[in-house]
């Protein structure tokens, strides 16, 4: 399905990494190291200075994320590129169900299969089936992080961008999120901000350390941990 | 309907510009975000906006923010003839009648109305500009669907009825004015108002200012259902960003009558580039 593998980010404060298709990369650096920073670049929220980030599209194409036009970006963001940021951008007044279908919507398929598929996330992460017709506004922290990653799973993702996506989790819900992230399509490449390196140790195939905004190492997580 | 990406822009809009007063040669050079004004020092000219360059995607959401004064309404009332350019091109690209290669600024007045009554909706701040409020609700709609070629009295009454239902108007109320409606209603009169002819772009302008919040919540939840469910391009004016994050996927900011930045929103809102725009951003948090 997917023809080409191989993205290659270059870019600001020195930090140059390739991620092959299908590859788990993490990233790892104590706070204000310029994590969150590099994956926003990824996904567009921020504008890199300089430096260049090579995609490789499903139709093979090659397109630079740092100069596509927005509506290149938009079309990536529909169909291609998931991004799981730390805190749930709450949607007002729409339920957990359909926080999660939204993204099904959006692409044409019809309101009850795209709750069916939804309702199927909400059960895999284990969020108790009378909360998936209340607002999430009213959810726990964890809670709402399970919801923001169902809402990344459920575009099955080419590229998969996490920010912390554990970090508000208790270790019985970090598990069941940790297996799902392992169950992913073995096509889905992921990038990931972790601070638990046990996390890091189940999931990764290669580290990236970011120290001081510059990259300060990268390996196998034996190499690096 | 399945909103499909299109690559073919439904507007692209060129270098609109609007300058009211007597116009010398250095009326736009004067003015601007770089000079902090859009009054021309040399002649008095307003510039009320210029050199406004952009375009709307079938099915897509264009937030136009900025402070009062900053161009914002000129530019959509420009493109729904409301008003007239002093320069620039916009081009529609309508579901096969041949204009799309037309300036449609350049149309004369019957073309330019048949592109209004068939092509475009519009929905203001002050339902008052949009609506007869004297005139039923079901009469305002019918009036739109008239102009937009609609004999069939039936017809007509049937869709009038459907396009009240879709906006939460009880139907018991169709054959009233909306003059007897709250402010909320009667916006949402004016946007069934403007979606009767189906529009290939809905300009959108300010539509929730000046309401309650629970009120603004709904019309914006509307909104959202608009578009999912229609093909239509939308450009939506606001100065309130919470609107803008809400349902725009791309963000123009002017200021002085000038775009000053053009991104996506959440790029925009978490890393804008123009000094203007951080300053936008830092007043809201």
């Amino acid at each position: 399905m997917h023809v080409l593998g191989g993205k290659k980010i270059k870019g600001f404060e020195d930090v140059s990494f390739s991620v092959k298709r299908g590859e788990f990369l993490a990233i790892i650096g104590s706070s204000g190291s310029g994590k969150s920073s590099l994956l926003k670049c990824m996904y567009r929220t921020y504008l890199a200075d300089s430096g260049s980030m090579l995609y490789h599209g499903d139709s093979g194409s090659v397109i630079d994320l740092t100069t596509a036009s927005d509506h290149e970006i938009l079309a990536i963001r529909r169909n291609e590129v998931g991004y799981v940021s730390q805190l749930l951008q709450v949607v007002p007044r729409t339920i957990a169900v359909d926080v999660i279908a939204e993204p099904l919507l959006q692409r044409g398929i019809g309101i009850d299969d795209a709750r069916d598929a939804a309702s199927g996330y909400l059960a895999r992460l284990r969020i108790p089936e009378d909360l998936w017709d209340a607002y999430p506004s009213t959810f726990s922290g964890g809670e709402r992080q399970r919801v923001n990653i169902a809402r990344a799973l459920i575009r099955a993702p080419r590229l998969l961008l996490l920010d912390e996506p554990t970090s508000a989790l208790d270790p019985a819900s970090t598990a069941v999120v940790v297996g799902m992230l392992r169950g992913v399509n073995p096509g889905t490449t992921m990038i990931g901000i972790f601070h638990d390196l046990s996390v890091v140790r189940e999931l990764a195939d290669r580290v990236v350390v970011m120290k001081d905004n510059r990259m300060a190492g990268i390996g196998t997580p034996e190499e690096i941990l | 309907m399945t909103p499909t990406p299109a690559s073919a822009p439904a507007l692209r809009v060129n270098n609109l510009t609007k300058i009211y007063g007597s116009r010398c040669p250095d009326c736009i050079e004067n003015t601007g975000p770089d000079h902090g004004r859009n009054v021309c020092p040399a002649c008095g000219s307003v510039v009320a906006c210029a050199n406004i360059t952009f375009e709307v995607m079938p099915g897509e959401i264009l937030g136009i923010v900025g402070e009062s004064g900053s161009g914002k309404s000129t530019i959509v009332r420009c493109l729904h003839f409301d008003m007239e350019p002093t320069m620039g091109a916009a081009y529609l690209r309508c579901s096969g009648n041949g204009s799309d290669d037309a300036n449609i600024f350049q149309l004369n007045s019957q073309e330019m109305r048949a592109v209004r009554n068939q092509h475009l909706g519009m929905v203001y701040q002050n339902p008052q500009m949009g609506l007869r409020l004297d005139v039923t609700a079901g009469g305002n709609i019918a009036e739109k669907l008239l102009a937009a070629g609609w004999r069939n009295v039936g017809m007509i009454r049937d869709r009038g009825g459907l396009l009240l239902k879709r906006t939460e108007i009880p139907l018991e109320r169709m054959d009233e004015a909306p003059r007897n409606f709250s402010g909320g209603m009667q916006q949402r009169v004016q946007i069934a108002k403007a979606l009767a002819n189906d529009p290939d772009v809905l300009l959108l302008d300010e539509l929730t200012t000046g309401l309650d919040v629970s009120v603004q919540a709904r019309i914006l939840d509307l909104i959202k259902e608009i578009r999912r469910s229609t093909d239509a391009a939308m450009i939506l004016i606001t100065h309130d960003l919470g609107v803008i994050k809400l349902l725009s996927e791309r963000t123009i900011v002017l200021k002085d009558g000038r775009i000053v930045e053009t991104g996506l929103t959440d790029q925009i809102l978490e890393d804008p580039q123009h000094e203007y725009t951080q300053l936008l951003v830092n007043s809201v948090l």
